[in-house]
C-alpha cells in the first residue's frame, strides 16, 4: 500500500501530483500575458479542454520516488514531470500556428508565452530552485489539415522529503 | 517573453530565402514543416522548432533549439527527383547547398555559439511512385535568455 501511496502521490510523497498540477494551473491562471488571450484552463488531457480555443491544460504529472537511504524514515527525492498542453485554432492553418493581424497569437506565441510562465519558476515554492524544461514542441493535429495545432511542454522538478 | 521562437523562425528563412548558395533554387520558402509545403514543389520548408532547457543560472540561461529544414523535390521520371535535372535541382543538391548556408552564416547573430550536430539525410522520405523525394538537414543552436524575474 506504500508503494502505491508513493506511485501515485498519496501521504507518504512531501507533494501529491494532483497539488502539482492544481499549483502549476494555478501558476498559468494568474500569469497577465495568458489572461489577455486564453480562453480556458483546464486539468487533464486535452480532450476535455480543446473545445474552447486557445486552451492550456495541465495534461498530467507523474512522480517518482528515489530513497537515498535505506530505513522507515528515510529521505526521498520526489522527482515531478509536469506535461503541459495547449491549443489554437484557425480556418487559415498559418494564423493558427504563427497568429495575425490584430494581435491573434498562434501556437508558436502561445508556447512561448506558457514557457515563460512556468520556467525559470519554483511554481511557489514547490521546487527549489527552479523546475526544468526537458522539451517544447509544436505540431498540427493530427487529422485536423492544418487548423488545430498544439504545443507540449514538458517540466520536471525535485524536491527532498 | 523568454524567447521569441517566431522571430527566430523568420530570421532563420531569411537566412535561406537571400542565401548565396540557394540563388539558383527556384522554389518556395516556408514554415510549418512538410505538411504545410508538400503541395508546393520543390521546396525548402522550416520544420517546427523544438527546443529545451541547456544552461541555468540566476540571471538567466540558454535554451537549445533543434531545427529541422525540409527540402523537397518532384521529378516526373520516377527515381529522379534526387538528382539535378532538365526540371530543376534535385534534393542532393540543395540539401548540401543548405548544409552550406547554415555553416556560413552567423544568422544575425540570434545564436550565441556556433551551430551543431549538423546531420543530413537526403533521403528522408520517398513516396511509392519515386517522384517525391524529401531530405532533411538538421542542427542544434543555442540561444541565450534573460531571467525576467530577476
Amino acid at each position: 500500500m506504500d508503494l502505491i501511496n508513493c506511485i501515485y502521490g498519496g501521504e507518504n510523497v512531501g507533494i501529491s501530483c494532483t497539488d502539482v498540477q492544481s499549483k502549476t494551473l494555478e501558476v498559468l491562471m494568474k500569469s497577465s500575458i495568458l489572461n489577455g488571450y486564453v480562453s480556458r484552463y483546464d486539468i487533464g488531457e486535452t480532450g476535455a479542454a480543446r473545445k474552447i480555443f486557445p486552451y492550456v491544460t495541465v495534461a498530467e504529472v507523474t512522480s517518482d520516488v528515489a530513497p537515498l537511504c535505506i530505513g522507515k524514515e528515510a529521505p526521498c527525492i520526489n522527482n515531478y514531470r509536469i506535461v503541459v498542453k495547449c491549443g489554437t485554432f484557425h480556418l487559415l492553418p498559418e494564423i493558427a500556428r504563427e497568429g495575425g493581424e490584430g494581435g491573434k497569437k498562434g501556437i508558436v506565441q502561445l508556447a512561448d508565452d506558457v514557457v515563460s510562465t512556468l520556467f525559470p519558476c519554483d511554481l511557489d515554492g514547490l521546487f527549489s530552485p527552479s523546475v526544468h524544461l526537458q522539451q517544447v514542441s509544436v505540431d498540427e493535429r493530427p487529422e485536423s489539415g492544418g487548423k488545430c495545432w498544439e504545443a507540449t511542454i514538458v517540466l520536471y522538478g525535485s524536491c527532498k522529503e | 517573453m523568454l524567447s521569441d521562437t517566431k522571430s527566430i523562425e523568420d530570421k532563420m528563412l531569411d537566412v535561406l530565402r537571400n542565401s548565396s548558395e540557394l540563388v539558383d533554387f527556384e522554389g518556395v520558402y516556408i514554415k510549418g514543416g512538410i505538411s504545410a509545403a508538400i503541395k508546393q514543389f520543390p521546396f525548402v520548408a522550416l520544420g517546427n522548432m523544438r527546443y529545451r532547457e541547456g544552461v541555468l543560472k540566476d540571471a538567466g540561461g540558454t535554451l537549445i533549439y533543434a531545427v529541422s529544414i525540409y527540402v523537397g523535390a518532384r521529378n516526373m521520371v520516377s527515381g529522379r527527383a534526387f538528382n539535378d535535372s532538365e526540371q530543376g535541382k534535385g534534393v542532393g543538391n540543395i540539401c548540401s547547398a543548405v548544409v552550406r548556408t547554415i555553416k556560413n552564416s552567423d544568422f544575425e547573430k540570434i545564436f550565441i555559439k556556433p551551430v551543431k550536430n549538423i546531420k543530413i539525410d537526403p533521403i528522408y522520405m520517398v513516396d511509392g511512385s519515386g517522384m517525391i523525394c524529401i531530405g532533411e538537414v538538421s542542427f542544434e543552436a543555442e540561444v541565450w535568455y534573460h531571467n525576467e524575474r530577476i
